[in-house]
């Protein structure tokens, strides 16, 4: 990783403790994808999941269309609109043709009319992206995950979550309904308006460096929290980091819920003094509930020798 | 919406039950609250062996025909009664309009997180711990803990690695 590279890092952390919050805040630069150095290793990875694995990356309702619709124009607006050079689209009435420099790809189709590509809209464009995507049907005062493409989650699974409401899918986070924090959120989530987007970044950590920590291979890269030394910590363990936005949809009023997991191993957290002194205050004073949920109780006491290791060296 | 005990839920236009013999008896404390209070009803009998049952086609036309503020009961064999709840909520009952209470054996589904198969598992009545076992799945033959996240969409309750 390069200097630059670590600069752009989306660091999640303020204060020396961290708790479940609704830590949304407004997103000034209203774009929903981000176009990393990393783009054609991911999306070829992304490609190669969706391939093997199409009921576990790729999942929608039949009522979804209209909305993946807008939501190929919303993301073909934002990748034309800030990556011109990257990304372009070519318009006669509803004839499209979408072009993918950095691919070397164009798909010409009429919008509106899925049989015209080769997958459905959502499916389509989240090929051409690093984020995972998550659409949110608002109805009934409730918000249903009606439709995603999701290759690299954290350990959970869209094919068992599809159409579940906002408080079923996260039932099973320690705290969060016996603190209403599902309700405050649900709520803030119902108000947000088009054109107002906002993010927040999530957290955890990975005993290795897959993009793909689904629960569906969870007995493969679970193995790996067993491999955690305070001798490997540094490289083997990252911190991962996912960048969550999330937009109102004008047209369907839905919710496009975008999702872009980074990773940075510990070694190079530990290269910034500040990050170093706050990342272990944290992870010493992490609740057990906290700890248990994101996965990190069997390893943390290594990870936690490796970073005060390094603070020491530090001093 | 699926409950332990029917209760009695007042002010509704008219007050529906569809049952059979056992169930009858579940419902039984509704129906004398509704008669004591003098409120019109409507009993269907389904799912029973003997000639008074009747067919689901007839069932599905008797909900059909009932108007906005009515209030049905269905208390059954659980396995009768999921295929009973999702005719109601296809005709338009809401889970605010309706209370489903089952008895008997019940059959728990397993979404296995590695494969997506589903495990079904008896659960008996008369467990007090409502707590499942480990299970393995029938599919792929991992190790599942059966969690408390459901799906209504599957059916079924998340299986994750009992085991690394």
């Amino acid at each position: 990783m390069q200097v630059d590279e670590l600069r752009r890092f989306p660091y999640p952390f303020k204060g020396d403790m961290y708790r479940y919050s609704n830590n949304s805040t407004p997103l000034e630069h209203a774009c929903s994808i981000e176009v990393t150095s990393g783009y054609l290793r991911e999306i070829g990875l992304k490609r190669k999941l969706l391939s093997k694995y199409p009921e576990r990356c790729y999942q929608s309702r039949s009522h979804t269309l209209q909305g993946q619709w807008e939501i190929l124009e919303f993301v073909s607006e934002h990748l034309t609109t800030y990556h011109p050079d990257k990304f372009m689209v070519r318009k006669n009435g509803n004839e499209w043709t979408f072009i993918n420099k950095l691919l070397r790809e164009e798909q010409s189709f009429t919008f509106g009319d899925e049989t015209t590509l080769p997958f459905e809209p959502l499916d389509f464009i989240g090929r051409h992206v690093q984020e995972d995507m998550i659409f949110m049907m608002q109805r009934d005062g409730d918000l249903f995950l009606d439709a995603g493409q999701l290759c690299f989650p954290a350990n959970w699974s869209l094919a068992f979550n599809v159409g579940m409401s906002f408080k079923e899918i996260h039932q099973p986070i320690p705290g969060f309904n016996e603190e209403k924090l599902d309700e405050r959120i649900l709520k803030f989530i119902m108000q947000m308006e088009a054109g107002d987007p906002w993010w927040r970044k999530n957290w955890s950590l990975m005993a290795g460096n897959r993009l793909d920590a689904s629960i569906e291979t969870f007995d493969e890269w679970g193995q790996d929290r067993k491999k955690v030394t305070k001798e490997n910590a540094g490289e083997f363990v990252h911190l991962r980091v996912e960048v969550q936005k999330l937009f109102r949809l004008p047209l369907t009023n839905g919710i496009l819920f975008t999702i872009h997991t980074h990773l940075l191993p510990l070694k190079k957290l530990a290269s910034k003094r500040e990050w170093l002194e706050q990342f272990t205050n944290i992870l010493a004073e992490l609740p057990s509930h906290i700890a248990e949920y994101k996965g990190i109780v069997s390893y943390r006491n290594s990870v936690l020798q490796y970073l005060e290791e390094r603070l020491k060296e530090r001093r | 919406m699926n409950t332990e005990k029917a209760t009695f839920i007042p002010d509704k236009r008219k007050y529906l039950f569809l049952t059979d013999q056992k169930g009858l008896v579940i419902l039984q404390h509704v129906i004398d609250a509704v008669v004591e209070s003098n409120l019109p009803f409507e009993l269907v009998f389904i799912g029973g062996s003997s000639e008074d049952e009747t067919p689901q086609t007839d069932v599905s036309m008797w909900l059909s025909q009932q108007k906005m503020g009515n209030f049905l009961y269905v208390s059954l064999q659980w396995d009768k009664l999921d295929s009973i709840k999702r005719l109601a909520e296809d005709i338009g009952f809401s889970n605010e309009e309706a209370q489903y209470i089952g008895y008997g054996e019940k059959k728990t589904n397993v979404f296995c997180c590695r494969c997506h198969g589903i495990t079904v598992v008896r659960e008996k009545e008369t467990s007090e711990e409502k707590e499942l076992p480990e299970i393995r799945c029938k599919h792929c033959d991992l190790l599942l803990s059966v969690s408390d996240h459901y799906s209504s969409l599957r059916d079924a309750y998340l299986g994750y690695v009992a085991k690394l």
